[in-house]
């Protein structure tokens, strides 16, 4: 940093007006950080300031201890300016209403053992806007704790997968309501985006991928919204869990591999609507643990290992007009006794007829495959997928059904699957 | 090597090292990646389950998902030195709302000693012995609802 010079503080605010930017808002006043202006830390800037201010950061880079926002003012970066925690502390907290954060590049916060640390703090404030910054290499990059009315978008998230707990998550939310979340990128943190306690939060357009846990991860958020975002090869795409009315539409889980990697973990949650989703190519496309009430309705599960997997008490979901195909399993269950049901599906492996040609097959199909429930019941039986001997159970299972579940019957197959 | 293999092979079931990122928990099912509050069951026939978080290997036991007499013995990571398990029936644990664990039980072990008395004068909380961990009020979901106070996040 350069040594501070002395300046009168109306001089500076002087100064800094006339370089104002053309086209603030009348009344508000700029002040302008520049590494070689009068005004050269932001820190100084926000000691300058009043409440409704907007600060120009100029491009450069910036060491300064934890910078603290106590009153509404707009930041706003020049050139994408650089913040760099040096890796050892937070760069930016903001504990005012209305705050407004935009073209910052902030790196470098390090990892701790028993702080959350963050980029961008966010504590007891509402109305707060993070827009377009660049998170590099923090350990937690935007953190939310009782907030309300937030904005979290078009922010690029790029974490360093250390090893083990040396990362924290992309957007950290909690104890917070109302918080819109849009078309961020996040990778290579702990959890893409983490919700513990929420109320009334939307996640739309985001791209989630490359994350060591969850794209996205609900913990006890009712009455939340989830549309048109991409989960790729993280640990497991989304998981729900401890959780009621969420409306997951229009998302994309796809490569979520590994040996325990789901796209859609659903676990203890009620009344939620799974709707207009793509499950690509994961180790299990849904998975629901004690789920129940979910209404899965016209998604897509191609090429999965499993693409649909319904354990323990998992009771009254209805799957209607989804369409599986090229999956090893299309539906798993570990008991014969269930009261979820499967209703106008298109199943490619359906190799029934339709006479009537009313597009619904005449026979019922059934989704789970013999061998399916033995290797529920002994997974190593897994290396006899491809045999003859598995083809020849299912066969005989499909003629004269036994083990698998005798309700879990999709009594209207759809022949063809309309889009 | 051939002799500590067929030694580690014959002995007694014990730990082993998670894999984080990658095992999953056995009671919430989410993915175990911070060892600081990792926790193993092993049972009498060697079979090791993993939770991400003391309050799960708590819950499973109290609700003896596994029959009692099938454990043999139950791990915690230390907090400090993750890489080291402890006996959870011996361990010391320090239960302070700043400890920001996965499934919200608050719960990290330590070896007794100066340790966890260091943690305790920084963090608050509670020190507490397995038996009364096990005693603890089961950690209910439903009811669960944040503090207006939120001390884990104070700087």
């Amino acid at each position: 940093m350069t040594p501070q010079r002395r300046w009168h503080p109306r001089a500076v605010v002087l100064a800094a007006v006339v370089a104002a930017w053309p086209g603030t808002a009348l009344g508000a006043q700029a002040i302008v950080v520049d590494p070689n202006g009068p005004v050269p830390t932001l820190t100084r800037a926000l000691a300058l300031a009043e409440p409704g201010d907007r600060i120009v950061v100029r491009s450069g880079e910036y060491r300064e201890p934890t910078i603290v926002v106590r009153q509404r003012v707009e930041i706003v970066g020049e050139g994408q300016p650089v913040f760099d925690g040096e890796g050892d502390r937070e760069v930016l907290r903001i504990a005012a209403d209305s705050v407004i954060i935009r073209g910052l590049t902030i790196r470098n916060v390090g990892t701790s053992y028993l702080e959350d640390r963050a980029g961008i703090r966010i504590e007891d404030a509402r109305g707060c806007q993070v827009l377009d910054n660049d998170l590099i290499n923090t350990f937690f990059a935007i953190y939310l704790a009782r907030v309300s009315d937030c904005r979290i978008a078009g922010n690029r998230v790029h974490g360093v997968l250390g090893t083990e707990s040396g990362t924290g998550n992309a957007i950290h939310l909690y104890n917070s309501t109302d918080i819109l979340v849009e078309r961020n990128l996040l990778q290579g943190h702990r959890d893409g985006i983490y919700m513990e306690f929420v109320r009334g939060a939307v996640i739309r357009g985001n791209e989630s991928r490359g994350n060591l846990r969850y794209g996205l991860h609900f913990m006890f958020s009712d009455h939340c919204e989830y549309r048109d975002n991409i989960f790729a090869e993280n640990g497991a795409g989304v998981a729900v869990m401890y959780t009621k009315d969420v409306t997951m539409v229009g998302n994309t889980f796809e490569r979520n591999w590994g040996s325990a990697a789901f796209g859609l973990l659903l676990k203890e949650i009620t009344d939620s609507r799974v709707e207009d989703n793509r499950f690509v190519g994961n180790t299990v496309g849904l998975y629901g643990e004690g789920a129940n009430r979910i209404a899965v309705t016209h998604n897509r599960f191609e090429r999965n290992g499993w693409a649909v997997r319904l354990l323990g008490s998992s009771d009254d979901n209805v799957f209607r007009r989804n369409m599986f195909e090229g999956n090893a399993f299309d539906v798993t269950t570990n008991s014969r006794q269930t009261s979820s049901r499967f209703v106008e599906n298109y199943w490619d492996r359906y190799a029934g007829y339709d006479l009537d040609r009313d597009g619904y097959g005449d026979v019922p199909f059934r989704p789970v495959r013999l061998f399916s429930v033995l290797v529920e019941r002994h997974e190593p039986a897994l290396i006899l997928l491809r045999s003859l001997f598995v083809d020849l159970l299912d066969l005989a299972e499909h003629v004269l059904p036994m083990l698998t579940p005798e309700l879990l019957v999709d009594q209207r197959p759809l022949l063809r699957w309309e889009g | 090597m051939a002799f500590f293999v067929a030694v580690m092979a014959c002995g007694q079931p014990g730990p082993r090292p998670i894999r984080y990122g990658e095992e999953l928990c056995e009671y919430c099912r989410m993915t175990i990646t911070d060892p600081r509050f990792a926790a193993q069951l092993v049972t009498r026939k060697g079979r090791i389950l993993t939770f991400d978080d003391i309050g799960g290997l708590v819950a499973f036991v109290n609700e003896e998902r596994i029959p009692p007499a099938e454990v043999h013995s139950l791990w915690v990571n230390s907090f400090t030195q993750p890489e080291i398990q402890l006996d959870a029936t011996t361990a010391h644990f320090l239960q302070s709302d700043r400890l920001r664990t996965p499934m919200g039980s608050q719960l990290a072990a330590f070896l007794p000693g100066r340790e966890i008395e260091r943690h305790k004068s920084e963090l608050g909380g509670e020190v507490l012995r397995w038996g009364e961990v096990l005693a603890l009020p089961a950690h209910s979901v439903d009811d669960e609802s944040p503090g207006d106070e939120d001390p884990g996040l104070r700087p």
